[in-house]
């Protein structure tokens, strides 16, 4: 038989087969037990014990333990002679030991307390900090090192990234303090804490300490030192000293919010310095000097300087800026001289110009409108019927100038839509004067009287005999008959149309001149009625004594306006004429010619240009009264004063800031007008009365211009080389701001990231919402879209989203509204990164180290001695506890073995076989 | 090799002598014979033939049996010394697990797929695949274990002890905050920095913005450094040259660092709030507008009721019916009054198709109404039609009367119960007690609440500090004054210039303490003086008082309360002073700080819910406070449908592999194999034993 038939068959006996399943069955009850208890638990937690609570790290070891029945079951087999409670007795010691090396392979771990330091020094390597400071945080770092003790101390380098620096072998770890190549145009002191976390080792104290200047451009010390705080790290800090250093930085460049095609606005440079110096600025717009002000020399002062520079854009679309700092007296850092910005530019404005003149005079319109198209404003030319009824249509235009209209050509609605387009859409209106506006316009107690900011009547006006015409009547042959009788009906329906307080007189002539009525108040009609009726034709005709007679009678008369009427039908001498009708001309008298059969028309309109009057040339002298009548209704529009006006400033506003207005030429005349009492009256007459002068209306801007803008008051403006200029920044100053197709959209950068919000509000001041929104990030340079991000509604009017700039420059943003896949709005807006915000800050900002160090209990200055000092704290740390297991074991171990080697409790009896 | 001997050394020179010498002592103590029960015949014969061999035999059985017991020690004790072997392995690998705690992670569909019980987290099935990483590393390899929410925060070092990194994933818990993919890569890649080969692996579901997963640069690495630029009059222009100006400043560089990607989670019916908000309106502050917007992000319809909560009172409850992925608005104008002012939204499934909602926490969403505060306001000055005046349209105030100078002087007590004094042409010596704010215009004399240094005549308005609330949508460019107060606003008592004409300070305000001072350095028309300004004839008239009304009743009207989870806000904390730090009370009851700079509180949502910042003075008592809400309030986050395959770097990016098992290697820690091995020794030395094969 061989030993293992023999072993087979010794285990087949029932008492072996009952010791086998027994063990079995111990075995699984083992498991099963223990998997009960760990179940799918990777660690567990044991507090039942007297001591400390202990984890078991590695549960599934215990598995091991489940081998300890066997022990019992091989003992049966024992050839050894010790009695069976020794037997038993070794069993159960070797299990322990089992048991033991189970539990020491399960990891049992519990928590102590240390109160070893492990520090870890953040040295700040970004450009913002010199070399002179970083020796001293080298030598700095070798005062902690040299202090060590039982401490342990690691390297965290940073600039833009953190960096862990290693020892290097018989050196100082100071030595590995060194600048990050092409990383150091940054400072993130929070990702260096963060990276530092990492590098504790276990049992411990945590401590930081940072040496910086303190000026971060990501992230944010203050902030993370609260984490720090949670996870016990102390945050001390150190700085060290700059050299005493000269700096200027041009910290940014800001253009308004909205700006135009040919408006001029200023772009605003901030400049920061660190004392007070001398420097000069170039701007360049779109890579050119810029147009108005290319550079400017400044007096910095210390601190932060605001400089402004006038600049205007030629093009819709998007303009960009680049301020340098082309001169200075000291600086240090370059990388900061520099800044550029882009802005969107929105297209040309447009004006509706309502001119009323042209349809006397078709080119009458023709001198703003190419002033202003040279300005880069569109105008739209209309007649006196142009103006819509409904505001609606008014909504595309930034302004509309209304220019010699007269009332009864502007019905009630079209006033209704110019009031409702100033007060609720907020545009511009501009009444410019000439004779048919304002007052002489008929406009006196109109909707448009309100809306502008000047009143129309004239109380002063009224009080005194204002107009003294003088009609020089041809009594010449020729005249005889009807011609004469004609003429006679004339004069007196001219009495007839004066004012009674109004002057009148009557001077005929042939080759001499006889005055027939003498200067009479129009009320005193029977009189001069009488005298006319004396006028009988005689002589040849000589026209230049009867305008000498009426100049004389007139120089005499205290009128406001002064006229005369010459009507004749035959050819004269010339001689003398012209210089007399300029003198007449020179002290405000005016000369209107009436041509009657065969007069000579070249004499007459020579006359009448240089007297500043009219011509008329008759056929029918049935027609001759109403020529006299209107001529002289047109001569007692009281309320024009046209004279030879100087205008002067009243108000300095920015309106009319650079025109050079108050050496403009002069003009011809304006209509009186009184300005309301919360009115800005900018530009006056020699009168004291206003000649340009505006308020807000509601939302808009009213506008009186009381002279005119074409050639009659005007003529020596059109001129004049600032006329182009003057209009267009009064109606650029005047137009509509905001035009609510599009909504604000604002963009501010912080770390790096830029941050957009576009709220939409309408002209109702309601929100608009539910529009699919995007955002165009634009290079201005290239003009293509270099992202596409969504907006997302975050509140009502309100779309948001953030993007990474990707690189240092400026960037036109716009963000397309949409609904049902139409574009219904667009915003435009601009965010600029000139360069490294390390370069922003240069001076030493300690502060919000200092809140680290007080939040986290750190200490400010850090003294090596306080860095390690444990401040009798204490660190929970996990200790593994499994060598002392082991220890225990081996003692199991060897009391195993003595209970091998010493017999204990007697004999058993071997049979021997 | 080295030895951590985590026993102190002299413990371990007494235990490892007394055990040698005790075994040793085992094995010199004679033991009598065994006793046999034998026939005598047999027992001679076998006697006679193996007495000889037996001696030699015996001798040597002791020794073999005394060598093995001293091995068995030996190597217990050697374990004891915790040896690890020092020998790199080149295959070993420095790997970073990115920890995705976002919120979507906290969607219950951890579960297989197809198996909806919803019992189990994405966290918890990401915690499993985590661990078995953990569990798979080899020896020689480390990780660190990083959580990723709004936030990038190392939980460990790096480690090669996966039961302590399994410990440490198993604590993780997650936030109600997106997650910053980007910060976290950064991070990752920082840590792995000049590391062997270096891994990061992502453990999420890849429910990440596309802008975030494109911001990866997997280029060439940097190359040598940029020589020491020379100093220049003119600066490099900036996108032209400079170390600086052609750099990604957004991509994150992981370019040598491989990344792996673990996907969790499977479904992606969830229906959400991805925006609650209460705006006011700009010009008419007294009306308001909630916002609310309902995303189904399923591929199903869904049905929900969405109930509308003022303080615990379902205002509104409306069903709505969402197709896939879309989107609805819902806009309230008026909502009845509550005591709290504080808004609930929830979303509660209908039952039906689409009834069910793996992720809970975008179902509710919070906000806050503005609080309406009627102030009361007291006159102090002569009769002045355009003060009165403009105060009378402004409905937020009840104009309590107007005292002449010499009234208010006879009896300051007038002034009691005011919240705002106005003193026009007045700087009286006694004051009401703070909270009364004051409005001063024409402040003169000692008593002037900030100190005048003279006057300037002819001022014009030329830079306003347009970031003050008091200043907001104020134009005071061409206003017209005949002359002013210029002031010498003192920094360090919180006093700041809000209008300047040129260097002079024309408007300044004051914060002092509790109470609230704005001083205007001119005089308003009065009889008299009827052309001092024609600032009241100007839209910013009106809009400065209403300004500096609502700056003092600590009335923001652009502030939105609400804020989305996981992002840095920079909080107005009402103009306050002196105080560095905000105390911040969490949804959960939790009191923490944050710093202030500049009157700003960095304010960061890490739950939803209702958030409130005071700032305190020493005593204690509050100087500012301000209520805030924070909702998840992120359509990326609330799309939660899980990516099993993720792409980094845009269009031309790599796409995500899973990670390969690490390379089997022993593990450095040496002392688990000589225990084992001992316990085989001990094992196989009790079967030696009892066969009296050793003794």
């Amino acid at each position: 038989m061989t030993p293992i038939r023999k072993a087979l068959r010794s285990l087949l006996t029932v008492a072996a087969l009952v010791r086998i399943a027994v063990t079995a069955a111990a075995v699984v009850a083992i498991v099963i037990g223990l998997s009960a208890w760990i179940g799918d638990r990777t660690s567990l937690h044991i507090d039942w014990l007297p001591t400390r609570p202990i984890d078991l790290l590695r549960p599934d070891a215990l598995y091991l333990a489940a081998i300890v029945p066997v022990f019992y079951l091989l003992r049966v087999l024992s050839l050894t002679d010790l009695s069976l409670a020794q037997q038993l007795t070794q069993a159960t010691l070797r299990s322990l030991v089992i048991a033991g090396i189970a539990i020491a392979l399960a990891r049992p771990s519990w928590i102590t307390e240390q109160s070893k330091v492990s520090t870890i020094a953040l040295v700040d390597v970004s450009d913002s900090v010199s070399d002179k400071q970083l020796d001293a945080a080298r030598a700095y770092l070798d005062t902690i090192e040299a202090a060590i003790g039982d401490g342990n101390l690691q390297l965290v380098t940073f600039a833009e990234k953190p960096l862990v620096a290693r020892k290097l072998d018989g050196k100082p770890l100071s030595a590995a303090i060194a600048r990050h190549p092409g990383g150091g145009a940054g400072t993130d002191v929070q990702a260096a804490m963060q990276l530092g976390y990492g590098l504790y080792p276990d049992g411990f104290l945590p401590r930081m300490v940072i040496v910086s200047d303190g000026n971060q451009t990501q992230g944010d010390v203050a902030v993370e030192a609260y984490r720090a705080k949670e996870l016990g790290v102390h945050v001390s800090w150190r700085t060290f000293d700059q050299d005493k250093t000269s700096e200027i930085r041009v910290v940014g460049v800001t253009v308004p919010d909205e700006i135009k095609v040919g408006q001029p606005y200023d772009v605003t440079a901030e400049v920061w310095s660190t004392e007070a110096q001398k420097a000069t600025l170039a701007l360049q717009q779109d890579e050119f000097p810029n147009g108005l002000e290319p550079s400017k020399d400044v007096e910095l002062r210390e601190g932060k300087n605001l400089i402004k520079f006038k600049s205007d854009a030629k093009h819709a679309g998007a303009t960009t800026y680049r301020l340098t700092l082309a001169k200075f007296e000291h600086d240090t850092e370059k990388q900061n001289n520099q800044a550029v910005m882009t802005a969107p530019v929105k297209g040309r404005p447009n004006v509706l110009y309502v001119e009323g003149g042209i349809l006397r005079e078709p080119g009458q319109a023709g001198h703003l409108q190419r002033a202003l198209e040279h300005e880069n404003i569109d105008v739209a030319v209309r007649g006196p019927s142009g103006i819509p009824s409904n505001p609606k249509e008014l909504e595309k235009y930034d302004l509309v100038l209304v220019s010699d209209v007269p009332a009864h050509l502007m019905g009630a609605g079209q006033m209704q839509a110019l009031d409702a387009y100033v007060a609720q859409m907020g545009g511009g209106l501009i009444m410019a004067g000439g004779e048919d506006s304002f007052g002489s316009g008929g406009y006196e107690r109109t909707k448009i009287e309100q809306i502008m900011p000047v009143r129309f009547d004239s109380e002063k006006i009224k009080e005194q005999p204002d107009v003294a015409v003088v009609l020089v009547i041809d009594r010449s042959g020729s005249m005889q008959g009807p011609k004469l009788e004609a003429a006679k009906e004339s004069a007196r329906a001219t009495a007839e149309v004066l004012s009674p307080n109004d002057y009148i007189a009557v001077v005929a002539f042939d080759s001499e001149a006889q005055v027939f009525v003498r200067p009479t108040r129009a009320s005193n009609k029977m009189r001069i009625s009488n005298d006319i009726a004396r006028l009988q034709s005689g002589g040849g005709t000589n026209i230049f004594p009867g305008l000498k007679e009426a100049f004389e009678i007139l120089q005499g008369i205290n009128a406001k306006v002064k006229h005369v009427i010459l009507m004749t039908d035959g050819e004269a001498p010339t001689d003398g004429i012209a210089e007399l009708v300029q003198d007449m001309r020179a002290s405000r008298i005016t000369v209107s010619c009436v041509g009657v059969q065969g007069a000579d028309r070249n004499m007459l309109s020579m006359i009448a240009d240089a007297g500043d009057g009219r011509l008329y040339m008759v056929e029918d002298i049935g027609a001759l009264p109403k020529i006299f009548m209107k001529e002289t209704q047109e001569a007692q529009k009281s309320q024009l004063v046209e004279d030879v006006i100087h205008v002067r400033i009243a108000k300095k506003v920015e309106a009319i800031e650079g025109t050079n207005v108050e050496n403009a030429p002069a003009l011809h005349g304006y209509v009186t007008t009184k300005p309301k009492p919360t009115a800005e009256t900018i530009l006056i007459s020699d009168l004291g009365e206003p000649i340009l002068a505006r308020w807000r209306y509601g939302g808009g801007t009213a506008v009186a211009w009381t002279s005119d803008v074409k050639n009659r008051w005007s003529t020596d403006w059109i001129r004049w080389n600032g006329y182009p200029k003057f209009w267009a920044q009064v109606i650029r100053s005047s137009m509509r701001r905001k035009v609510y197709d599009s909504y604000d959209l604002t963009a501010k950068v912080a770390d790096g990231r830029a941050h957009v919000v576009v709220d939409a509000v309408d002209s109702g001041d309601k929100f608009v919402n539910e529009l699919d929104t995007h955002l165009e990030v634009v290079d201005p340079a290239s003009g293509k879209t270099i992202e596409k991000l969504p907006m997302a509604q975050t509140a009502a009017g309100r779309y948001t989203t953030d993007f990474r700039i990707q690189s240092y420059g400026s960037y036109l943003l716009k963000a397309v509204h949409q609904r049902d896949g139409k574009t219904v709005a667009e915003s435009l807006g601009s965010v600029a990164l000139s360069y490294p915000l390390e370069y922003l800050r240069t001076t030493p900002d300690p502060e919000p180290l200092r809140h680290a160090a007080q939040v986290s209990g750190g200490h400010d200055q850090a003294k090596p001695a306080e860095i390690w000092d444990a401040g009798g704290e204490k660190v929970n740390t996990t200790a593994d506890l499994w060598p002392y297991v082991l220890i225990g074991v081996l003692g199991l171990f060897l009391l195993d073995l003595y209970a091998k080697r010493v017999r204990l409790f007697g004999y058993r009896t071997i049979k021997f076989q | 090799m080295s030895i951590l001997g985590p026993i102190p050394l002299a413990l371990f020179a007494w235990v490892a002598g007394g055990a040698a010498v005790l075994a040793i002592g085992a094995y010199i103590i004679k033991m009598r014979r065994r006793r046999f029960e034998v026939p005598f015949s047999r027992l001679w014969q076998r006697v006679l033939e193996q007495r000889d061999a037996n001696a030699l035999w015996k001798q040597l059985k002791r020794l073999l049996s005394l060598l093995l017991i001293l091995l068995i020690i030996g190597i217990m004790l050697f374990a004891a010394l915790d040896p690890t072997l020092g020998a790199v392995d080149r295959q070993a690998r420095s790997v970073v697990i990115l920890f995705d705690a976002s919120a979507s992670m906290k969607a219950m569909d951890g579960n297989a797929e197809g198996n909806d019980r919803g019992d189990k987290s994405r966290l918890d099935a990401a915690k499993d695949k985590a661990k078995r990483l953990i569990d798979g590393m080899g020896g020689g390899d480390v990780a660190m274990v990083m959580k990723v929410d709004g936030q990038a925060t190392p939980m460990s070092r790096f480690s090669n002890d996966g039961p302590m990194l399994d410990k440490i994933v198993d604590g993780i818990a997650a936030s109600d905050t997106p997650a910053d993919l980007t910060r976290a890569l950064g991070a990752a890649a920082d840590a792995l920095r000049d590391r062997p080969n270096p891994l990061i692996v992502l453990v999420s579901d890849g429910a990440f913005p596309e802008q975030q997963l494109g911001l990866v640069d997997w280029g060439t690495p940097p190359t040598a450094p940029a020589a020491p630029q020379a100093p220049t009059t003119a600066p490099p222009a900036p996108g032209s040259s400079g170390a600086w100006s052609s750099k990604n400043l957004a991509a994150v560089d992981l370019s040598k660092i491989d990344v792996r990607y673990l996907p969790v989670g499977h479904r992606s019916d969830n229906v959400g709030i991805i925006a609650f908000n209460v705006r006011r309106y700009i010009a008419n502050k007294a009306a308001y507008e909630v916002y609310i917007e309902v995303q189904n992000f399923g591929q199903e319809p869904a049905h929900r009721q969405l109930t509308l909560y003022n303080g615990e009172t379902p205002v509104d409850v409306r069903k709505i019916d969402l197709a896939p992925g879309q989107r609805i608005h819902q806009i309230y104008a008026k909502l009845p009054a509550s005591v709290d002012d504080k808004l609930r939204a929830s979303l509660r499934p209908v039952a039906g198709p689409g009834g069910s909602d793996p992720f809970a926490l975008d179902d509710q969403a919070f906000a806050l109404l503005p609080a309406k505060k009627k102030q009361k306001v007291l006159l102090v000055g002569s009769p002045n039609l355009y003060l009165e005046g403009a105060l009378l349209v402004y409905e937020n105030i009840d104009l309590i009367g107007r005292v002449s100078p010499a009234e208010y002087d006879a009896k300051p007590e007038l002034a009691d119960g005011a919240d705002v004094v106005v003193f026009d042409e007045h700087t009286p010596e006694v004051l009401p007690p703070p909270p009364t704010s004051l409005l001063y215009f024409h402040p003169t004399g000692k008593a002037s609440p900030i100190a005048v240094h003279g006057e300037a005549p002819n001022p014009h308005i030329t830079e306003i500090d347009e970031g003050h609330p008091v200043m907001r949508w104020v134009t005071l460019t061409d206003v017209y004054m005949d002359k002013t107060d210029a002031f010498v606003p003192d920094a360090k008592k919180g006093e700041s210039t809000l209008a300047f004409s040129v260097t002079d300070s024309v408007i300044a305000a004051k914060r002092d303490g509790k109470r609230k001072i704005l001083a205007i350095g001119f005089s308003l028309p009065a009889p008299g003086r009827e052309s001092a300004t024609d600032l009241p004839l100007r839209v910013a008239f009106p809009m400065l008082l209403v300004n500096a009304l609502d700056w003092f009743a600590g009335d923001q009207t652009d502030l939105l309360t609400t804020y989305p989870t996981g992002t840095r806000e920079r909080v107005p904390l009402d103009g306050v002073v002196g105080a560095t730090e905000a105390e911040v009370r969490g949804p959960d009851g939790k009191v923490t700080h944050t710093p202030v700079i500049d009157g700003l509180a960095t304010f960061y949502g890490s739950q939803v819910g209702y958030y409130d910042l005071a700032a305190k003075a020493p005593d204690g008592s509050v100087l500012a406070r301000v209520e805030l809400a924070a909702n998840l309030a992120s359509p990326e986050e609330s799309d939660i449908a899980p990516s099993q395959k993720l792409t980094l770097g845009g269009k031309t990016g790599r796409q995500l592999a899973e990670p390969e098992a690490f390379a089997i290697t022993h593990s450095q820690k040496l002392w688990i194999y000589l225990i084992i091995f001992a316990a085989g020794l001990i094992l196989v030395e009790w079967i030696t034993y009892h066969r009296r094969i050793t003794v």
